[in-house]
């Protein structure tokens, strides 16, 4: 087989930055708003100590808002999909609240919490929790009832049932929306930097471009990009190597 | 050893009633009143009747998994609490999709937590050998055929070593080469295993062709239309099904089913 076309999306890659240099080597485009990539990489490594730590900053609230945003998921809809009590009082509100989109939420969070990490991680978990909330609950509700019964069948109560049936089907479904998370964080927090205007990527990125530093500006872009993609392919992976057994068309 | 232990109870139905209240109305929806139905130790008891007759709810009432609205369900001996195994007739769903067939066959023993996990492996690999599943023990249920998932949940079952066997239409979504060649298989086996198994169907033939005893159930509320005892030992199906007591049979119970909704 042809070892390069088993990789074609690394070829469509290779073209996007050939016909980037080539843009901006022609004359094409404006090489000053959209430098070659070769100036993007030193412009990012000439401002490394403020782009790094605008880049750990970022992505260390955004961690701790997705991770706080998917626990309070797992949790409340675990609770949801299993108890037709809870899903009757908290169904409603999960709606209601699922429709503000959590970067309209940023300058109230600015107001009451004053602090930007807590602020950042605020709209994380928001935006997080409500997308992933749904995901779990539709786990629940696609655990086969006739698995549970054979369980019960074989004497599970209710502890039992959750170990042995619901985690382990579940799992899958909570990596499932781990992944689709990912884009879901760096969007908030992004946009979290930006309104805050004190630091962070997003931060950097409006700084950089009203201080005509568009290298700068396009280096931590392309940081955004590469985090993103690689901790997507990670979860991928995982998904496939822990759950051999499970397609997405389950999930779907 | 399974032949030394104790015998496998009776059981006793006795008044069952078992009403659903319909949701969005305030229709009672009537599966069964008042029924009255004895099956005696080791006995195999097939169950036939028209679909939605409520006889997959008499094998759920005695296995526990729906509640009685009325009436009791005794075994006899009642202690100690008989070990009841089910065999369901959604094999996709009854099966857990992240086990392989090994652990899916270790999964009633896994669940009940007495036995080792070498104890738990050994039980699994005679009952997987039993159903003819050697070679599959690492594979996932979604890469096996309908067949060959209804074996790995019969081989589960077994593994648990119940005392009672109930048995869904376990059958019922299988092809009829497979249905028959699971027949034969499953008579054989249990034959050898001398529990008291009740297994549920829609189809005569199948019936007839399986119980010591055929019980035929009317259009819910269920009632008693019929009840056989085994009109030919052989337990080749082609004898079998070609001899003249079956086809008396075949068509004296067709005639009951047909007319069965009309006396109602």
């Amino acid at each position: 087989m042809n070892g390069a076309f088993r990789f074609p999306g690394l070829i469509a890659v290779a073209v996007i930055l050939t016909t980037w240099v080539a843009a901006t080597g022609s004359g094409f485009v404006n090489a000053k708003f959209i430098p070659p990539p070769n100036e993007v990489l030193r412009a990012g490594l000439d401002d490394w100590a403020n782009l790094s730590s605008a880049t750990i900053q970022s992505m260390g609230t955004a961690l701790v808002g997705y991770g706080i945003g998917f626990v309070a998921a797992i949790v409340i809809g675990m609770a949801v999909g299993r108890y037709v009590a809870v899903d009757s009082w908290a169904s409603g509100p999960l709606d209601f609240f699922r429709a503000i989109p959590a970067v309209a939420l940023v300058p109230m969070a600015l107001l009451i919490f004053g602090n930007s990490f807590i602020v950042g991680v605020f709209s994380v978990a928001w935006g997080c929790f409500f997308l992933a909330v749904v995901n779990v609950v539709s786990g629940v509700k696609h655990i086969p009832e006739t698995l549970q019964d054979a369980a019960r069948s074989f004497g599970a109560g209710e502890v039992k049932l959750l170990r042995k049936v619901g985690i382990p089907s579940l799992l899958p479904f909570f990596l499932s929306s781990l992944r689709q998370n990912v884009s879901v964080a760096l969007i908030i927090i992004v946009i979290a930097d930006m309104v805050i205007g004190l630091s962070g990527l997003g931060f950097y990125i409006l700084r950089t471009q009203s201080n005509a530093l568009f290298g700068r500006m396009y280096a931590a872009i392309t940081i955004i990009a590469i985090i993103g993609y690689a901790v997507f392919q990670l979860l991928e992976w995982s998904q496939r190597r822990l759950f051999p057994w499970w397609s997405d068309s389950v999930a779907s | 050893m399974t032949d030394e232990r104790l015998a496998s109870p009776a059981i006793h139905l006795t008044g069952v009633t078992k009403t659903y209240d319909r949701r969005g109305d305030d229709e009672v929806l009537t599966i069964m009143e008042g029924l009255d139905l004895s099956f005696h130790s080791g006995e195999l008891v097939t169950i036939v009747g028209p679909s939605g007759c409520g006889k997959s709810t008499i094998l759920k009432l005695i296995g526990g998994l729906v509640p009685l609205s009325g009436g009791s369900i005794s075994f006899e001996p009642s202690s100690p609490n008989p070990r009841i195994g089910f065999v369901f007739q959604d094999y996709a769903n009854a099966l857990a999709p992240w086990k392989t067939v090994q652990r899916n066959v270790e999964f009633g023993l896994e669940i009940e937590g007495v036995a080792s996990k070498s104890e738990r492996a050994d039980a699994a690999a005679r009952y997987i050998e039993m159903v003819g599943l050697n070679g599959f023990e690492d594979a996932y249920p979604r890469e096996l055929s309908g067949g060959m998932q209804q074996r790995v949940q019969l081989a589960r079952v077994l593994a648990y070593e119940p005392d009672v066997l109930l048995m869904d239409e376990p059958f019922g979504s299988l092809d009829a080469q497979t249905r028959r060649d699971l027949q034969q298989e499953l008579r054989k086996i249990l034959d050898s295993l001398h529990r008291t198994v009740l297994f549920v169907t829609h189809d005569i033939e199948e019936s007839l062709y399986l119980g010591d005893r055929t019980v035929v159930l009317s259009h819910r509320p269920a009632r008693i239309l019929a009840d056989f005892e085994r009109s030919d030992q052989t337990s080749i199906f082609e004898d079998f099904v070609s001899s003249d007591s079956f086809r008396k049979r075949f068509h004296e119970v067709w005639d009951l089913l047909r007319s069965g909704p009309d006396d109602a």
